[in-house]
């Protein structure tokens, strides 16, 4: 029989050969995405608990320090402990548990091995304790040699929380009978999830207020103490040297040595029963579904989800959750200071979350059985409307009440007026419903159901849609013209994703059909982004004061990423779908419309401002050429191109038509909109639908703006 | 060289294999019949160790499949109904990890590996990523698998299924090839034509009670059937008389 060692050195050669044949495949798939943000996670993290531990130091010493890295490591080992025992392989079952267990291993050495090569092939576990414990090498200026006790210390703690994970989830199936394996699973679940929000909660308090935490984190130096074993090495190597670093290792290795024997000793004595049926069909058929009424399509929604205990506790516990850390946990934020601006958002962003757990996975909850309902004389959009009236009461009860909650902590003298809080209510209520709407949308426009597997949401889907959610925080605070401009361009979004997501659905379970190369919801994504980054650029910037040229450069940089993302999307080839004039001509039209808007700005407004001598500097050129370019690419090529496309059933008059739904898209993304701002877009507006080319827009674009202006 | 008695499996209140007593012997292939639900792939993680009996005993070359499974494994072959692959690697790749599990050396394991990959005649496909492979080709690279450590027994859990008709009749090609190299195999399926056939006898199991065994011809003399009765008929009437699979 094959060793522990062996059997792990192949366990690691593999996952890792498979993890980069993936990155292979798929550059800019779920797990290249997944490894770049977790990487850049980590070095982003070494930075800011250097920065926060640093503040501690200043202010409460050494002591302070020391609770404060026994807290986030005690606090990120319990986390990992409990996600990785709540991990759905075992109460699912894995087919891989099949394939190795078909092959002469016995199961003890199988989960030697497996916590072994957890070590390398796991970097999630690594992640999250390792850049902590950096930070404080970092922070202390302690030699390079303390960055490898850093590791010694994170290896020892993997290997025990593996070990340990593992050997709760065999003994869970092994002696909890099948019939309340459930109820662990979602005890389980509530446990990791309540470990997380304290990760969370330590962790703001750590890095958002460190100042505070120097005032106040000595007092929790007495319920830090249990989990001192973590920080304990660097702590001592930062007092006393090397030896004392490596004397305070020693209660760590015993304390992992033991659990490894432990755990091996309760796997051997489990063996395999429990451990392989999981997951297998026959374990949930004493289960018998009671009577109900009929189906229709909205109730099949709410009983699948009735009947997905842990999906349904995870949707009631998040919101719990994440109300009790704002009301009790997170320093920086209390009722005293909040506003009902402040709850609205809170509010909002929580909702979104909820969203991305409930209506965003829909297709991947249908995966095999969808061909149900594409065989049926039943419309997709009626299929998906039904998702959405299903999901609308939950997502937009869940918001109001979560709204009314926080919105009561607002009461008293000093607090809003009951109008100004309805309203903001109103605001969330719309949001969450119009946040259904584009999961929904969303969950469709990237489903693919042509390969079981293959999961029908990735991780990128999931960022974009927090990210869409997210910006429309935006509404709240801003003033009335802008909230409901901001409002406008959110709902113009959500209705081109509804739309070609719709006709995604449609062909998700054809695995040759291609994707249309300019859709629509890619255009006005991308212009939602374009509009609103910025505008949150610049709250965010301000907030923390950061000057006005930087400030401005990163709106350069910003811009520029805009014009390579929209570049990337128009090079799809068919991106154009309107014939396009030879390259001279288009040219000249591009001018004569240039010209003739200058004309007509002139007549209509008298003469622009002249622009300074700075304006000739090489450097100023350049940003100037690129900004335009960029703007003109996002708003001409993929904006005017994808409604160019999507009005081809009109024919002739399809270039027309988008160029004027374009114009007025277009002049949502303007913060201060004016009727001269309106004609300003007409000459190269009216370029791109007379030539077909976007160079006779940025044609027309350079000389209105560099000619006299 | 199989052998179980009395083998029961429960699942909770549900009995997926009861009292079942059976034998093969060496160098026999035996067709493992039953309808949908009767208890098939049960037996077969059974006797492949994956599964602990509520009571019986199951055998494999005089050594008990529960508490020598591990060292069976290392003599006995298995194609599993619905194999796994891993989806981001090669064929060639996952050939060399099973060799490598097994515990052959590398360069054994990637000259196994190659041996196997160009007996399944997965060609060019052995260097493409099996997420691209069809049905037919991961239950031939799945049966490379199962044959890699060159195996006494065998064990085949429905290997025709979901194989078109090409696909299938290569797979039962190859089935027959394995009996003739002397091999002993145990196959459940559902293609009847095939097992009568392939097999020197065939078991017939209904909601995991064993209704029938023996070559065609005891079969037929058992229900007092013509000489031209077909497998199939006499499938219909050793599992007409138990009625719906629990």
């Amino acid at each position: 029989m094959i060793g522990t060692w062996r059997l792990a050195g192949l366990l690691v050669r593999y996952r890792a050969r498979s993890a980069m044949n993936a990155v292979r495949a798929r550059p800019a798939g779920p797990f290249a995405l997944l490894l770049f943000f977790g990487l850049a996670s980590a070095v982003a993290y070494v930075g800011l608990f250097a920065t926060a531990l640093s503040t501690i130091g200043t202010q409460a010493g050494p002591a302070g320090e020391g609770t404060a890295l026994a807290l986030m490591t005690g606090a990120i080992a319990l986390a990992s402990l409990a996600a990785k025992s709540s991990d759905e392989g075992l109460f699912a079952g894995t087919p891989e548990n099949e394939f190795l267990l078909a092959r002469p291993l016995s199961l003890p050495r199988l989960v030697s091995a497996r916590v072994l090569a957890a070590l390398l092939t796991d970097p999630f576990g690594a992640l999250f304790l390792l850049p902590v414990l950096l930070a404080a090498t970092v922070a202390w200026r302690l030699p390079p040699l303390a960055a490898l006790l850093a590791v010694a210390t994170s290896l020892l703690a993997q290997l025990a929380i593996s070990a340990l994970a593992q050997t709760i989830q065999i003994a869970a199936v092994r002696w909890v009978p099948r019939r309340r394996r459930t109820a662990v699973f979602v005890v389980l679940r509530l446990l990791a999830a309540l470990t997380l929000a304290a990760v969370w909660i330590s962790a703001t308090a750590v890095l958002r207020a460190p100042a505070l935490f120097s005032r106040h984190g000595l007092a929790l130096q007495r319920w830090s103490a249990p989990l001192a074993a973590l920080a304990g090495p660097l702590v001592a190597y930062r007092s006393s040297g090397g030896a004392a670093a490596l004397r305070a290792l020693l209660p760590l290795l015993a304390a992992t040595i033991a659990i490894m024997t432990a755990a091996l000793a309760i796997v051997r004595r489990a063996g395999l029963q429990g451990w392989e049926e999981a997951g297998a069909p026959w374990s949930d058929s004493a289960t018998r579904a009671p009577a109900g009424r009929p189906l229709t399509l909205v109730r099949r929604e709410w009983r699948l989800l009735a009947r997905d205990r842990p999906r349904l506790v995870a949707l009631v516990v998040l919101p719990v959750l994440l109300l009790a850390v704002q009301w009790l946990g997170a320093v920086g934020w209390s009722s005293v200071t909040a506003t009902v601006d402040r709850v609205a958002m809170v509010t909002f962003s929580i909702t979104v979350y909820l969203a991305a757990l409930g209506p965003l996975p829909h297709m991947q909850h249908e995966q095999r059985a969808f061909w149900i309902v594409r065989a049926m004389p039943v419309s997709i959009e009626r299929v998906m409307r039904a998702k959405v009236a299903a999901w609308a009461p939950l997502v937009g009860g869940a918001a109001t009440l979560m709204f009314a909650a926080l919105a009561w902590s607002l009461r008293g003298p000093q607090g809003p007026d009951t109008a100004a809080v309805l309203a903001t209510g109103a605001m969330v209520l719309v949001g969450a419903l119009a946040t259904t709407v584009l999961a929904v949308g969303l969950g469709c426009l990237t489903a693919d159901l042509s390969d079981e597997q293959r999961g029908a949401l990735g991780p990128g889907t999931v960022y974009l849609f927090l990210l869409l959610g997210g910006l429309l925080n935006v509404i709240f605070g801003a003033d009335g013209g802008e909230g409901v401009r901001v409002g406008a361009l959110y709902l113009v979004m959500v209705a081109a994703v509804w739309r070609s997501g719709m006709a995604q659905a449609r062909q998700c379970l054809d695995p040759d059909a291609r994707r249309a190369p300019l859709r629509l919801a890619d255009a006005a994504v991308l212009l939602l982004l374009f509009a609103l980054v910025p505008f949150a650029l610049d709250r965010g910037l301000g907030k923390i004061g950061v000057a006005p040229e930087a400030t401005a450069l990163a709106h350069v940089v910003v811009l520029a990423l805009f014009g390579l993302a929209a570049a990337r999307l128009l090079r799809a080839p068919g991106s154009v779908s309107v014939p396009r004039r030879a390259l001279g001509p288009s040219l000249v039209i591009g001018l004569l419309c240039g010209v003739g808007t200058r004309a007509a700005r002139r007549w209509l407004f008298g003469a622009g401002p002249v622009l300074g001598d700075g304006w000739g500097a090489p450097g100023v050129l350049l940003v100037l050429l690129a900004v335009t370019l960029s703007e003109e690419l996002v708003l001409r090529g993929v904006v005017q191109g994808a409604l160019e496309r999507e009005l081809r059933p009109l024919g002739g008059a399809a270039p027309w038509v988008a160029a004027a739904a374009s114009v007025v898209v277009a002049q949502l993304t303007v913060p201060a909109w004016t009727p001269l701002s309106f004609l300003l877009a007409l000459g190269p507006v009216l370029a791109r639908a007379t030539t077909g080319r976007l160079l006779a827009a940025f044609a027309a674009r350079l000389l209105i703006l560099l000619a006299g202006t | 060289m199989i052998e179980t008695d009395r083998l029961t499996k429960k699942f909770g209140d549900k009995l997926a294999v009861d009292g079942l007593t059976l034998s093969v012997a060496a160098g026999e292939v035996l067709g493992f019949l039953g309808p949908n639900g009767s208890g098939k792939t049960t037996t077969i993680r059974l006797l492949m160790g994956l599964l602990r009996p509520t009571s019986g005993q199951a055998r494999i070359l005089g050594r008990d499949c529960h508490t020598d499974a591990v060292a069976l494994k290392q003599v006995v072959g298995y194609l599993p109904d619905e194999p796994f692959l891993y989806p981001y690697l090669s064929g060639r790749e996952v050939l060399e990890l099973v060799a490598g599990l097994h515990g052959f050396p590398a360069k054994e394991a990637r000259r196994r590996a190659e041996a196997a990959a160009a007996s399944a005649g997965l060609g060019d496909a052995a260097g493409a990523y099996t997420l691209t492979y069809s049905l037919g080709m991961k239950k031939r690279t799945a049966l490379a698998m199962a044959l890699l450590h060159e195996p006494q027994v065998l064990i085949l859990d429905e290997p025709t299924n979901g194989l078109d008709p090409r696909g299938a009749r290569e797979m039962r090609d190859t089935i027959a090839r394995l009996a003739s190299g002397g091999r002993t195999i145990l196959m459940s399926t559902h293609l009847l034509e095939a097992a009568e056939r392939l097999c020197h006898r065939v078991a017939i199991v209904q909601a995991g009670v064993l209704q029938a065994v023996g070559t065609p011809e005891e079969l037929r003399a058992r229900y007092a059937a013509g000489a031209d009765t077909s497998l199939e008929e006499l499938f219909l009437r050793a599992t007409e008389a138990t009625g719906t699979p629990r």
